[in-house]
């Protein structure tokens, strides 16, 4: 029994030290943090290694898998994600503000996004204060992400939203209503349509502007549709309320808006952009309005707010536009 | 007889911590191109340093000292203030410890591959 036992040592040690042979030593925190960064740690290595223990102790298959699983989820709880699909890319940046941080999923080191536009499922994107961020996901769906957002891209069809708001228009996608989003409250999914879905201080919210939303909370789907906000705080109540799909409350996806390509495109093209971006109907006061709204053509790039947008590119013209609540009326400067 | 109970022992082993053994397989094998191969020796070498991050810090920094550092046994005993009797007993606890966390972390990378 002895020998048996110096076998399984030496084997064990064996595969240990080949295993070390591909480590280097780890990076050091600031000795005020690393009291506080191993406590929690170790806290968790308590919760792994019991949960190990049980599942030896059970010693079935059944039970060894329902174990594995809940090792899973509070790895993934607390932990860089490891993904069980292969490692793809996702998204690319379309565009950023302020300070963004790209922490490691499974393809490098955290870095400051600006090094890469590219985005690997798996990572985690963080947004400082003031900052923001502006993806294309691989199948054409915008997606953007407000100031103090914290999610990680967990595969090509779902993102999980840890802290912050983000904001998804499929109007360019190619394919809809594959991407779903994990929140505390449950997953949230779409149909083809604007929204914005939020986590806050244990409170998850869902606000649409277009199209229609189901929340899934284990099993109970709710449908929203424009104009609706769902709200769920933490002991798991829902309240519906209505919202605008205009002004302050989307005022953080506006200004993240990806660039109006207006190269031989029309005013009547570019009135539709402010319309989709500010979640305004545009109107036109006059046939006439529209008429020369569509004959006029513009050139070059237009790369701003969308409302600030309109002022500008109007003075060009021969149209003027008056924004009253969710309604831009748009006239000949002449009248009518 | 008691080779077959040894021999049954060993495979029992390697079956406790396949992640670890599928590691060490994944840096033995040639460099491949298939990125999902690529992937699996990234995240085995990484994962080492996270489950050294996840022990107890006195566990971790046995285990780096000697197989990383490559530090003795007795100057592991020095550094911690141990016997090296201590110093010993606490490594094995150490690798054990390590070898538990390893494999639960390894375990959805290489559960991906055999699937």
């Amino acid at each position: 029994m002895k020998g048996t036992q110096s076998h399984k040592d030496h084997s064990d040690k064996d595969r240990v030290a080949e295993l070390f042979q591909h480590a280097s030593a780890r990076e050091r925190p600031p000795a005020a943090d690393e009291l506080a960064i191993r406590k929690a740690l170790h806290a968790e290595w308590s919760g792994m290694t019991k949960q190990r223990r049980r599942r030896k102790a059970l010693f079935t298959l059944a039970a060894a898998a329902s174990v594995v699983l809940a090792v899973m989820v509070g790895v993934n709880l607390t932990r860089s994600p490891q993904p069980l699909e292969p490692v793809t890319q996702v998204a690319v940046v379309e565009k950023q503000r302020g300070s963004i941080r790209v922490l490691p999923g499974v393809s490098g080191n955290t870095q400051n996004q600006g090094e890469s536009s590219a985005l690997m499922s798996g990572q985690q994107l963080v947004t400082g204060k003031n900052s923001g961020l502006a993806l294309r996901w691989f199948n054409g769906e915008s997606i953007r992400l407000d100031e103090s957002t914290e999610l990680r891209l967990s595969s090509a069809s779902e993102i999980h939203l840890l802290a912050g708001q983000i904001y998804l228009d499929t109007d360019e996608a190619d394919t809809v209503g594959q991407l779903q989003i994990t929140t505390p409250a449950g997953l949230v999914r779409h149909i083809g349509t604007r929204y914005m879905t939020a986590v806050s201080g244990g409170v998850t919210s869902v606000s649409v502007r277009e199209g229609q939303v189901l929340l899934d909370m284990e099993g109970m789907e709710t449908l929203a549709e424009r104009g609706d906000q769902l709200k769920v705080d933490p002991a798991g109540t829902l309240a519906r309320q209505t919202i605008p799909t205009y002004g302050d409350l989307w005022q953080w996806t506006e200004e993240l808006a990806p660039a109006f390509s207006s190269d031989g495109r029309s005013m009547v093209d570019f009135l539709d952009w402010v319309g989709h971006e500010s979640g305004r109907l545009v109107e036109f006061a006059s046939p006439a309005a529209q008429k020369l709204a569509g004959e006029t053509l513009l050139r070059g790039k237009v790369d701003m707010d969308p409302m600030q947008a309109l002022t500008v590119v109007l003075q060009t013209s021969d149209l003027m536009s008056e924004t009253s609540a969710g309604t831009i009326v748009v006239r000949l400067r002449s009248g009518g | 007889m008691r080779r077959n109970a040894r021999y049954r022992e060993h495979i029992v082993l390697t079956e406790d911590y396949p992640e670890i053994q599928a590691a060490v397989d994944s840096f033995l094998a040639p460099e491949a191109d298939d990125p999902g191969r690529h992937y699996q020796k990234y995240e085995a070498s990484r994962l080492i340093q996270v489950a050294l991050d996840k022990l107890p810090p006195k566990y971790g920094d046995a285990l780096e000292w000697k197989y990383i550092e490559g530090y003795s046994v007795k100057e592991i005993a020095l550094k911690m203030d141990l016997s090296p009797e201590a110093a010993q007993s606490l490594l094995a606890r150490a690798k054990r410890a390590f070898q538990e966390i390893y494999s639960t972390l390894a375990r959805p990378v290489f559960e991906e591959a055999r699937s």
